[in-house]
């Protein structure tokens, strides 16, 4: 508890967390990013799934959002950090604290199995008549680590 | 289904001063105006073949902007007791 103390202690995080306009606002756009950033995932799981968006090439969709998701994440980020280490005195001992940032963990790994392999290879995907198998496992081990990841976060606040 | 779980945040009185009860009336009022114009301005010029860029650049940004305010609405019901 002593790391968390010290961050949480810090003069301009403490002031934060009990921040009347600042946090509120910072929280609500972290939200935000969930339905923005998130969306733009779910936008590219469903096409990696050949559920949506089919008039449109795999390659298209997938470079088209790469900035937006970039810029959406980051500031998601941002603002994660933020609200964890202002609070992080209360959420060292936060189960579903600690399962959000494993599956954070999980998400940066399947990035490393998948970049090299699905997204960076969508001119080869789209030439291919079927969609390829590995797209698809990508694209829902995406959808599942993402949905828990939210879930997650919004169960943060009810634990005792 | 969280109006039901604790009315009294929304029940407050008319208040003078901007409190849980205001922010819940205004989040509504955001919403059934994000609403409307969904499905009206926006459902329109999104089905236009050709629209001039610069009314699909409004027409976006509005909408974002309603949408987004209905988030910070909600967060903010919470915090303004």
């Amino acid at each position: 508890m002593g790391i968390a103390h010290s961050i949480q202690s810090i003069q301009f995080l403490s002031d934060f967390s009990e921040s009347v306009l600042a946090y509120p606002i910072v929280l609500s756009t972290h939200l935000t990013c969930i339905a923005l950033f998130g969306g733009m995932i779910l936008a590219t799981d469903l096409r990696l799934l050949g559920l949506s968006l089919k008039s449109l090439t795999i390659t298209e969709v997938v470079t088209s959002l790469r900035p937006w998701k970039r810029l959406g994440g980051g500031i998601m980020i941002s603002m994660g950090l933020l609200l964890a280490t202002s609070k992080a005195e209360e959420y060292a001992p936060n189960p579903f604290f600690w399962t959000k940032m494993i599956i954070l963990g999980l998400i940066g790994v399947h990035a490393l199995i998948f970049r090299p392999i699905v997204y960076n290879k969508t001119e080869e995907m789209d030439r291919s008549p079927v969609l390829p198998t590995k797209a698809k496992v990508a694209a829902i081990l995406s959808l599942v680590l993402w949905t828990t990841m939210f879930v997650m976060g919004r169960l943060i606040a009810y634990w005792d | 289904m969280l109006f039901l779980a604790q009315p009294d945040i929304y029940l407050q009185p008319t208040p003078y001063l901007v409190n849980g009860r205001f922010m819940f009336l205004l989040k509504m009022s955001l919403l059934v105006a994000a609403l409307l114009y969904n499905f009206t301005v926006h459902r329109k010029v999104a089905k236009m073949d050709n629209p001039p860029p610069a009314l699909s650049k409004l027409v976006a940004i509005v909408s974002l902007l309603l949408w987004v305010s209905v988030v910070f609405g909600g967060i903010f019901i919470g915090f303004l007791q």
